[in-house]
Parts: C-alpha cells; sequence; structure tokens
C-alpha cells in the first residue's frame, strides 16, 4: 500500500501546480456553465475538447476531461432548479422538487440543498473509488482474451436490457455500430475490410472523434434549431448567497445514505449512469417517505435524493472504466476516446501500465469536486446570470468546433465528412428512436470484442466452448444473456401486473 | 401484412437490405489462414445478423404510430442549417480556414439570433453577428493555427490564385 499512496501524492504534486490547477478550475467551470444551459450538456464540451487533446499533456488532459465531467453533473442541476428546464438529463427529476422551490420564492434552500448534495455525491464515491479499481486492476491482469471477450458482450447487453428504449431498436444501433467499426484494418492481420470505391481513407476505419461530434455536438444544434425552441430565456430570479442546510440534511441523513449507494451502484453498471440513479432514487425515496404529500411539489428530500444520487454515479462508473477499460456511461465513452487519441488502449491492463494517469484523473476528480463546491457556495449569486448566456453565440461556436476539431481528428477532409455524415445518421436515430448509448457503447467496444473473440478462438483448441469452460468468462456470458432476456420479458410483465391491478380495481 | 406503423416497417425493411449487403460484402473478405481464426468476416457478420432480426421483428410487431419527430416547418429548419454544415465543407475546401471560419460563423450566429435574440432589430443582429463572425474567427485562428500549430487547409481556389 505505501507505492499506492506515494503515487497519489506524486499525482497531487503535479496536479497541485498553477497549471493543473488552471487546467481543473477551468474545466470546472466549463462544466458547470455548460451543465446548467439545458440542451447542450458538458459532453458537447468534451467531445468538441478532444481533438485538440492530443496537443496536451496526457495527465493534464484527463485532469481536465474529469473536471468538466464533475462540473457538468453539478451544474445540472441549476437549470433544472431555476428555469424548471434540466440542464442535463441526470437532473431531470430534480425539476419536479426543485423548481417547485423557486416558484414559491425559496431558490436558494433547494440550490444549497443540491450543491451540498452534489458534493456529497462525487466526492466521497471518487475516494472508493480509488480503492476499488486496486482491489479490481490487481484482479482485472489475471483475464485472458475469453473473459476480457466475456466482459464486452456483458457491457454491451447490459446497456441494451437495462435501456429503457425499445430492446429492439436498441438492438438495431448494436448491428451498426458493429458494421460501422468494422470498416478498416482487420485487427488480426491489418487486412483492410469494406475499403469503399477502394478509397484508402476507409483503411483508418471511422475516427471516434468525427463519429461523436457528428451524433452530438452537430446534431444536437442541428435539432435544437429545427424545433425553435432556443428562445431568450426570461430568468428574472433573485438568488441569495448559500446557507449551510444543517437542518435538512441532518432531517435526510438516512435519505441521503440510500441515495448514494444507489447512486454508486447504478453508476458502476454499464450504460446506466445519472439519469437512471436519479430516477430510481427518487422513485425509490418517494416510495418510503411516510409523508408523500409534498413530493413533486417541493420536498427538499427530493432534490437531496436526485442530486446525491447522479453524483455519486460518477464514481460508479470510473470504476469500470478504469480497472477494466469498459464505460459506463457517454462520458466514459469520452475519457476512452481522449486516451485512445494519445495513443493509450484502456483494458484490464491499463491500471498496471499507466497508474499515473488512472490517479491524476482521481485526484483531478477530488480537486474538481472541491472547486465545484466552492464555487457553487460562493458565487451561487452568480446562476441566473449563467442562464443567459446567448445560444446564438455558445451554439455557432460549438459547431465550428465541432467541424474544425473533425478534420484535425484525421488532418483531412475524411474526418469532416465523416462529421457531417454521422450527423445525419444521428438524425435518422433520433428519428426512428434508435437510442445513441447502445450504439456508441458497441462502437467503442467492438475493436477490443473482436480482437478477444479471434484470439480465444485461436489460443483454444475447443472453439467457442472455450468462452463457457471458463468460469468468470462463463458468468459474465450467462450475466449478459439473463439482462437481454429481462429487457424482453420485463415490459410483458409489467403489463400484466398493471392489466391485473386494473380488473382488481374494476371488481 | 398489414401496416400499422409505416416508419417501423421502413426501418424493419431497411435492416433487412442492409443485412444482406453487409452478408455479400463480408463474403468478399478473405480469410486470414491463422488456425481457429474465424477470419474478418465474422464480426461484421454477427452485426448483420443482429440487423437482419431486429428488421424481421420489427415488420412482425410493429409499435403504434407515435408523434410525428419533426414537423416539415422543422424538417425545412434542419435542411436549412444542414445546408449550411454542407457550404462550410465547401468552402472550407476552396477557401480554407482563413476565409470560411468567420462567413460560416457570422453566418450560423445570425441564422440563431433569429430564435435567441429576436427582439433585436434585423440590423443590430446583423452588425453583431458580423463582429463575432470576423473577431471569433481570428481567435480560432490563434488558438488552432498558432496556439495548436495545427495544419489547417489553405483552400484550393486560394492555392491556385496564389501560385
Amino acid at each position: 500500500m505505501d507505492g499506492f499512496f506515494e503515487l497519489l501524492l506524486s499525482c497531487l504534486q503535479e496536479i497541485a501546480t498553477p497549471t493543473g490547477l488552471l487546467y481543473v478550475v477551468i474545466g470546472t467551470l466549463a462544466g458547470v456553465v455548460l451543465g446548467a444551459i439545458p440542451g447542450l450538456g458538458s459532453s458537447t464540451l468534451m467531445v468538441v475538447l478532444l481533438p485538440i487533446s492530443y496537443k496536451m499533456d496526457i495527465t493534464m488532459a484527463m485532469a481536465l476531461f474529469i473536471s468538466i465531467t464533475i462540473g457538468g453533473m453539478s451544474g445540472g442541476c441549476i437549470g433544472s432548479i431555476l428555469l424548471g428546464i434540466p440542464g442535463t438529463s441526470s437532473s431531470l427529476c430534480t425539476v419536479w422538487d426543485g423548481y417547485a422551490f423557486t416558484k414559491r420564492g425559496e431558490p436558494s434552500r433547494a440550490l444549497s440543498n443540491a450543491v451540498f448534495g452534489n458534493f456529497l455525491g462525487n466526492v466521497p464515491s471518487i475516494i472508493l473509488a480509488i480503492f476499488a479499481c486496486k482491489v479490481i486492476g490487481t484482479w482485472a491482469v489475471k483475464l485472458g482474451p475469453w473473459e476480457y471477450a466475456a466482459l464486452c458482450f456483458c457491457a454491451i447487453l447490459m446497456v441494451v436490457g437495462f435501456s429503457k428504449d425499445d430492446m429492439v431498436k436498441s438492438m438495431i444501433g448494436v448491428g451498426l455500430a458493429i458494421f460501422l467499426a468494422s470498416v478498416g484494418e482487420d485487427p488480426i492481420n491489418a487486412s483492410g475490410r469494406f475499403l469503399f470505391f477502394g478509397r484508402l481513407e476507409f483503411l483508418d476505419g471511422f475516427n471516434i472523434i468525427s463519429v461523436m461530434l457528428g451524433l452530438f455536438a452537430s446534431k444536437i444544434i442541428l435539432l435544437e434549431y429545427a424545433r425553435q425552441d432556443k428562445t431568450e430565456n426570461p430568468v428574472e430570479v433573485k438568488v441569495e448567497g448559500f446557507r449551510f442546510p444543517v437542518a435538512d440534511i441532518v432531517k435526510n441523513k438516512f435519505l441521503i445514505m440510500r441515495a448514494w449507494f444507489l447512486g454508486v451502484f447504478i453508476g458502476f453498471l454499464p450504460g446506466l449512469g445519472g439519469p437512471v440513479a436519479t430516477s430510481i432514487s427518487y422513485s425509490m425515496e418517494k416510495m418510503i417517505a411516510k409523508d408523500k404529500s409534498m413530493w413533486g411539489k417541493g420536498e427538499i428530500g427530493g432534490v437531496l435524493a436526485c442530486e446525491t444520487a447522479n453524483n455519486a454515479a460518477i464514481g460508479g462508473a470510473l470504476i469500470p472504466l478504469l480497472a477494466l477499460g469498459i464505460p459506463g456511461d457517454a462520458a466514459c465513452v469520452q475519457f476512452i476516446a481522449a486516451l485512445n487519441v494519445q495513443g493509450i488502449n484502456v483494458g484490464p491492463m491499463f491500471m498496471r501500465e499507466q497508474p499515473e494517469i488512472v490517479y491524476m484523473i482521481f485526484i483531478g476528480a477530488l480537486l474538481s469536486g472541491i472547486v465545484v463546491f466552492l464555487y457553487q457556495t460562493l458565487g451561487m449569486k452568480t446562476f441566473p446570470a449563467l442562464l443567459k448566456i446567448p445560444y446564438h453565440f455558445l451554439y455557432s461556436t460549438v459547431i465550428l468546433l465541432s467541424f474544425i476539431g473533425a478534420y484535425m481528428s484525421t488532418n483531412s477532409f475524411y474526418g469532416l465528412l465523416v462529421a457531417v455524415a454521422c450527423c445525419v445518421l444521428g438524425v435518422l436515430m433520433d428519428c426512428f428512436k434508435i437510442p445513441s448509448l447502445p450504439f456508441l457503447m458497441t462502437y467503442i467496444l467492438s475493436p477490443m470484442l473482436e480482437l478477444n473473440i479471434r484470439r480465444g478462438l485461436n489460443y483454444s483448441a475447443n472453439g467457442v466452448m472455450s468462452f463457457f469452460t471458463r468460469p468468470i468468462s462463463c458468468i459474465f456470458i450467462v450475466a449478459g444473456i439473463l439482462v437481454t432476456i429481462y429487457g424482453f420479458v420485463s415490459p410483458a410483465i409489467k403489463r400484466a401486473i398493471a392489466k391485473k391491478k386494473a380488473a382488481a380495481k374494476e371488481a | 401484412m398489414k401496416i400499422k406503423n409505416k416508419k417501423d416497417f421502413g426501418l424493419g425493411i431497411f435492416c433487412i437490405l442492409f443485412a444482406a449487403l453487409i452478408t455479400y460484402l463480408s463474403m468478399q473478405l478473405r480469410a486470414t489462414g491463422y488456425e481457429g481464426d474465424p477470419g474478418p468476416k465474422m464480426f461484421p457478420m454477427i452485426g448483420a445478423v443482429i440487423l437482419a432480426i431486429c428488421g424481421i421483428s420489427l415488420i412482425v410487431k410493429q409499435g403504434e404510430p407515435g408523434k410525428a419527430f419533426l414537423t416539415p416547418a422543422q424538417w425545412k429548419a434542419a435542411g436549412k442549417l444542414f445546408g449550411i454544415y454542407i457550404v462550410f465543407v465547401v468552402l472550407f475546401w476552396l477557401f480554407g480556414f482563413i476565409f470560411a471560419v468567420p462567413l460560416v460563423l457570422f453566418i450560423i450566429t445570425f441564422m440563431l439570433s433569429g430564435l435567441s435574440a429576436k427582439d433585436a432589430g434585423i440590423k443590430k443582429r446583423l452588425i453583431i453577428s458580423l463582429i463575432f463572425g470576423i473577431v471569433g474567427g481570428a481567435v480560432l485562428y490563434v488558438a488552432y493555427v498558432i496556439g495548436l500549430d495545427a495544419q489547417m487547409p489553405k483552400g484550393v481556389l486560394i492555392k491556385m490564385l496564389t501560385k
């Protein structure tokens, strides 16, 4: 354990320099601003910054990205409480009770609780992740290609199975992603695959940065413009300073603990992340509350449950990402893309081979958690101003940054054309209600999945059976299949229960 | 067969056709020759099988037709902004970073200001967008080309004219 604490300390020394702290502070504040503004979210900023991250020092780039994530998650509550429009999908449930406080002239109380909930959610979850990653990372190096392929398989199926969206459409996203990820070099013998029109540009496949710039930034702004709902927000709310919510925290101490555990656990499961953590935490707390009369009309427990759970999910999501290379949510996919830009492949060996990067992410996250808390407590009066940033300047800049970034990602027009094509693909996916997370998750995991399936088949004489004769691999495969079956069956069960209840009511 | 949801039915047909295309293209790929290796066609074929199954499933069990994704006017607006994206690609190629970025930044800012700053008069929006386009373009040039030393296109037309 001595080396472990020394490493943590050396990362802290590296980041506690003027440059390092500047990255953390700027990343956190930028994340809060974009998290607060409904529509964009901090993930857009991360995607836009991906192409230029290769010019940065890798450890600093990671500190910047984690700061944006923490800031974005914490900033989401501002739009929810002051406007009644969630800044991010993770703060959707915060609207139900948080906005009621603003309507009755108490925005500061809701904001103070949300800010404190954010802090209680993220900092302890990151401390837990530091120790959990160390344990899982030691075990992960023992995994062979069979286990790793099974893990990727399980992660993809969990995203699909736990998705609230249509299962068939989620699977269409998986199928499309598998095909698109197959374009380019074969991972075993490096021969070209699907080089359309004989163009050698396709040998590099579709760069993940261009894909994300098209699927996220360009598409989001295109649809926001099409729906024409970005009119000026009349934010005329007066927010007083932060007031330490002692009474509310003491009253809801067990609620906070439950929300935290739930957030960490849900964050740990691939594909669920903050939005699911908040909705389950909110529903659970509402269900077990003795007095339900104020829930949805301005119950402070509702704000605390949501904001603690969504921030705790960050630490939970970092565990499989850093220990196993399995992304927990869209932000984690961007982390993998940022590491790929720097030539680092995230996998079970990541913790052993690049521990300084892993611990820099943790230290960056902890510092960012503190910075965001300080900003949100000291600068609470500035929150309404964040929501008045003119959309036309922000959105036009994001579009241009996306396209310049797409060009930079390949240093050719190929990257730019891929981003434009992915923008069309993103719009069509939205139109046909094909969720983007299963697509993205599969796209990022496909190279590892294919490589390990083929290595597993190559190294073993038992063929496909070798994936089932190894216990860990078998457990992951069975778990993935069970979750998929659950995803297909659960709507039918829910319908049957609802029917039974309705029939009982009638009787 | 009854078509309950045209969108789902169309998507189902597309998935089946696309799966057939992937299968055809995959069959053209050569095996690696390594023992036990299923070759480069295995993985895309998995994608094709998933798409085919989903396509059939969508045709057989179509969902309830929902609300329109975008109204015709919204599609028109989306097309307009997408047209600007295409214009940017063309301008970027023809005239390079220096001309394309400020110009498109100005156009998009002006278009979007019609939504978020519509109370301001058209002349004011035009002037502010123009200033933002020029200043923003200059800032991006300094940040990317000078600061990050990124190789940005100079434009094929500009190159021809300056030769």
